[in-house]
């Protein structure tokens, strides 16, 4: 059992090095239109922290976080977004419904591999991923102005609820995509999902209280990637947003799987 | 290998009234009519045969065809595939089949196709050594030396349907599902392309599943037709039964060396086209021989041809009768 | 003057065989009027997507007011209490679908793939056609989101216990707003042209959008800037697509800013007709010498 869940991980690494690879090919034979997408991407980033700017330039702390925690949050949003983005949502969740209505599914429908993962992941979108390492410099220069430097075991659990906040909006983001197949005549209902994470993963996590607090905390848990991840970083694991964390990525992912397998029991494949 | 049994397939489509009440009106309560594209068919299909699909544009091929490979769910009857239930999509099960899209691609655009085989083989497990090996043959088989490394946007379109056809042929696939695979190319591609897939049958005993609307590609390539029309099974036999049971007449066609008379073109006491210097008769089958014997009497022959009836024209009288 | 505006409006010209239209008689008009009808049409079918568009900007919005609400702490900034910038947000919403425009998508895929060469050959100028073609779509817009927005007015105004609106400030809103989806039109159609040279126009559009979002006032009243910057956005044409119909619609603005503002649009109208106009003239020669 182990070894053939072994033997899939490693294959389908395999895969996805090649489609790295293909992605990078394909950028590099139309490089000024891949300058021009980096470009956009630093002016997006470089517009969201204008907004913050002007907040905090007006407010000076966002419910109890001040300018460098907040430096710090904005920071792992950044590369939150950017990797969502770049991984996930520009050539490949955004395509999907027009693949459902042309029946280019057809062809990843017939492969060997979990229709997903080409779905999702098969086409990665490299400016976004360059605009990723610009939240690293943000999030140096707030630990510096801190005067705080995470140790190892902050840094692995802030990577740990990361990775399973990733996997968290990674299936938020999936789960309204497969939208299209019940709703197919628009294309941007399933961008409600990656709207509700852009919007607010960015938030200090204690800006939710009541109703709002159980909807983002369990019922869209989008705080754990940036805000929880950028508490953990700061001040260390708690254990209880830790477990949280990789529990729901557990649940969220097989919730995508078994609506996935609802979903395209509706596909009709268009055309001849 | 391919059981079907009483398989349907219906859609649920939304229908929209034109003008500005009628749209207003659909925002609030839309109208749905259900469109049955598969009625009740069942056949089976042995390894290594060659079948034909044949129907009208809307018949149902297509949609048999995506049941067959798992990409739709039936909404009543059975399928098997090779052991398997292909709605079920299973590995293994895919590993062994493929199909070819006339009107959709899977090489990636961008690149060169060698790029996409790369994919595949990665894809379907495929080992180096094997690939390189496959890589090779299939080149050798379609041509493929000069155009495997140059950017698959670029190819014309016989060109990239000979890539589209190895990239479906790497992993050695037990039955090839073909999709109306000639569709736009021109007449020397089309014929190649039917050389191709009749030597690789012949080869590795695939099981051949085809549908076209150029009765050329069924004529040359399907051992069976099965016609398809308004979603239901009409026909499922040989060519040969096909034209025995549909084919009425049999066309003679006399090219002259002089102009008849009156009198003796009365005298053949048969229907005719004529326009000089080609007189052409239709005749029953069971008559040529006959009619031939009594028409080289009557006339100065320079050259004579009998065919059977354009595979064209048959599937033509069988659609519109059932419609 | 026929001839200037003739000029001006970007029609086709002699060359291709049509007589040079004059949009302003009242027969030549009805021709834009059923392309607005038959875009209005259209957009019913494609109703699904305005759906989830709206509710796509309505997560975003309710995120902006989530922070506000955090941020206020029963302080006033520039003018703005905490429910003026909430009413401010929600209404924004409304402005956003009144001034939108698709002129970029629409046009200068039309230049890229030659399909303009249908556009040439009717009679009718390319730039009447486009805003008929935006009206169309805005007033379907309306019509979705006005009920809405009507209870929306009574329940602020309720809670709100004074008059957030007014006839005076509903008008000037109307009228401004209309002048923005002009403005809006107005630079998407020359950033269209640019189709004319370039392949990436799509990139100058989601530059315009990142600005206009931010320095127009969607994402924050533009009262919130430093001074120095907004004596800068102050002039720019940007404003008139969010900030200002928003802000005489709140009555943070009154008749007494009206001059300035209505000469400050009329100038930027006139400025980009004629960018369009020069654009154009250069931009359809190299498009005919393609034999597109």
């Amino acid at each position: 059992m182990l070894h053939s869940v072994t033997n899939t991980i490693k294959r389908y690494f395999k895969i996805y090095l090649i489609l790295i690879k293909y992605s990078i090919l394909r950028d590099l034979t139309y490089w000024q239109n891949f300058i021009i997408c980096v470009v956009i991407e630093i002016l997006y980033q470089a517009a969201f922290l204008t907004f913050f700017g002007v907040i905090i330039l007006q407010t000076g702390n966002i419910a109890g976080w001040g300018v460098n925690e907040l430096i710090v949050l904005l920071g792992i949003d950044t590369i939150t977004s950017e990797l969502l983005t770049g991984l996930i949502i520009v050539n490949n969740s955004r395509e999907l419904p027009a693949k459902i209505w042309s029946g280019e599914l057809d062809h990843v429908l017939l492969r060997p591999i979990h229709p997903l993962f080409n779905l999702m992941l098969g086409r990665p979108y490299f400016p976004s991923i360059i605009g990723a390492l610009t939240g690293f410099i943000i999030i140096a220069i707030g630990l510096i102005r801190l005067n705080y430097f995470p140790g190892i075991m902050s840094i692995i659990g802030a990577a740990t609820v990361f990775s399973s906040g990733f996997l968290i909006v990674f299936s938020i983001v999936t789960i309204f995509s497969l939208l299209t197949f019940f709703f197919n005549d628009t294309s941007t209902l399933p961008r409600i999902g990656e709207r509700l994470v852009y919007s607010f993963s960015s938030r200090p996590h204690s800006i939710f209280s009541g109703f709002l607090k159980t909807i983002f905390f369990f019922i869209l848990p989008i705080v754990y990637v940036s805000s929880i991840t950028s508490e953990t970083l700061r001040t260390g694991i708690e254990f209880q947003y830790l477990i949280s964390a990789v529990i729901l990525a557990i649940i969220f992912l097989f919730i995508t799987q078994l609506f996935w397998k609802v979903a395209i029991k509706r596909y009709t494949s268009a055309g001849g | 290998m391919i059981t079907v049994k009483n398989l349907t397939k219906q859609f649920k489509t939304t229908s929209k009234s034109a003008g500005l009440i009628a749209g207003l009106r659909n925002i609030w309560k839309p109208e749905y009519q259900t469109v049955t594209a598969v009625q009740d068919i069942s056949f089976q299909i042995n390894q290594g045969e060659m079948i034909g699909f044949i129907g009208p544009n809307g018949a149902g091929k297509t949609t048999t065809l995506k049941m067959l490979c798992g990409i739709l769910y039936p909404t009543s009857g059975s399928v098997d595939v090779l052991g398997y239930k292909p709605s079920d999509r299973k590995n293994e099960f895919l590993k062994q089949i493929s199909m070819v899209m006339g009107q959709k691609n899977q090489l990636i655009q961008d690149l060169p196709p060698i790029d996409s085989f790369e994919l595949n083989r990665e894809t379907y497990g495929i080992s180096k050594s094997e690939f390189k090996e496959t890589v090779k043959e299939l080149s050798d088989v379609f041509g493929l030396k000069t155009i495997l490394t140059r950017q698959t946007r670029r190819l014309s379109l016989g060109e990239r349907m000979k890539c589209e056809m190895a990239a479906a042929l790497l992993h050695k696939p037990k039955i090839l599902f073909l999709d109306e695979p000639t569709i736009g190319l021109d007449i020397i591609t089309q014929k190649k392309l039917r050389q191709y897939i009749k030597t690789y049958n012949e080869r590795y005993h695939t099981t051949i599943i085809l549908t076209s609307h150029y009765m050329d590609d069924v004529k040359e390539i399907a051992d069976r037709i099965i016609i398809i029309n308004h979603g239901s099974l009409i026909f499922d036999n040989t060519l040969t039964a096909l034209i025995k049971k549909y084919a009425t007449f049999k066309t003679l066609k006399l090219i002259l060396n002089q102009v008849p008379t009156e009198k003796t073109l009365r005298k053949l006491g048969l229907k005719y086209e004529f326009k000089y210097p080609e007189i052409t008769l239709q005749v029953s089958p069971s008559k040529i021989a006959a009619v031939t014997a009594h028409v080289l009497k009557l006339l100065d022959v320079d050259d004579i041809d009998i065919a059977e009836t354009d595979l064209t024209e048959i599937a033509t009288k069988i659609f519109e009768s059932a419609h | 003057m026929q001839k200037l505006f003739t000029n001006l409006l970007g029609c086709p010209f002699d060359k291709v065989g049509t007589s040079a239209i004059i949009p302003h008689t009242p027969i030549s008009m009805i021709k834009y009027w059923a392309v607005l009808k038959i875009n209005f049409l259209s957009a019913f079918a494609k109703k699904g997507d305005f759906i989830g568009q709206v509710l796509i900007n309505f997560i975003q919005i309710s995120s902006f007011i989530l922070i506000w609400k955090y941020s206020f702490n029963n302080r006033t900034f520039q003018g703005y209490t905490l429910q003026d910038t909430i009413v401010y947000y929600v209404f924004v919403l409304f402005i956003t679908y009144a001034t939108l425009t698709t002129t970029v998508d629409y046009l200068s895929k039309s230049i890229k793939n030659g399909s303009l060469s249908e556009w040439l050959i009717k009679p009718r100028a390319i730039l009447f056609t486009e805003i008929a073609r935006s009206l169309g779509e805005m007033f379907f817009r309306m019509i979705q989101l006005l009920p809405i927005y009507l209870i929306i007015a009574i329940i602020t105004t309720i809670i709100a216990q004074t008059a957030i609106f007014s006839f005076q400030s509903v008008l000037f809103a109307l009228i401004f707003a209309l002048i923005g989806l002009f403005i809006n039109i107005l630079l998407e159609y020359c950033l269209s042209l640019l189709a004319f040279w370039m392949d990436e126009v799509w990139s100058l559009k989601h530059f315009k959008d990142i600005f206009a979002d931010l320095f127009g006032g969607k994402r924050i009243p533009l009262a919130f800037f430093p001074p120095v910057a907004l004596s800068v956005l102050n002039i720019l044409p940007l404003r008139f697509i969010f900030s200002v119909p928003l802000e005489y619609l709140l009555q943070k603005k009154s008749t007494a800013n009206l001059s300035f503002d209505l000469t400050l649009a009329f100038i930027w109208l006139i400025t980009l007709l004629i960018i369009a106009n020069i654009l154009f003239k250069k931009g359809i020669r190299k498009y005919a010498a393609f034999g597109n």
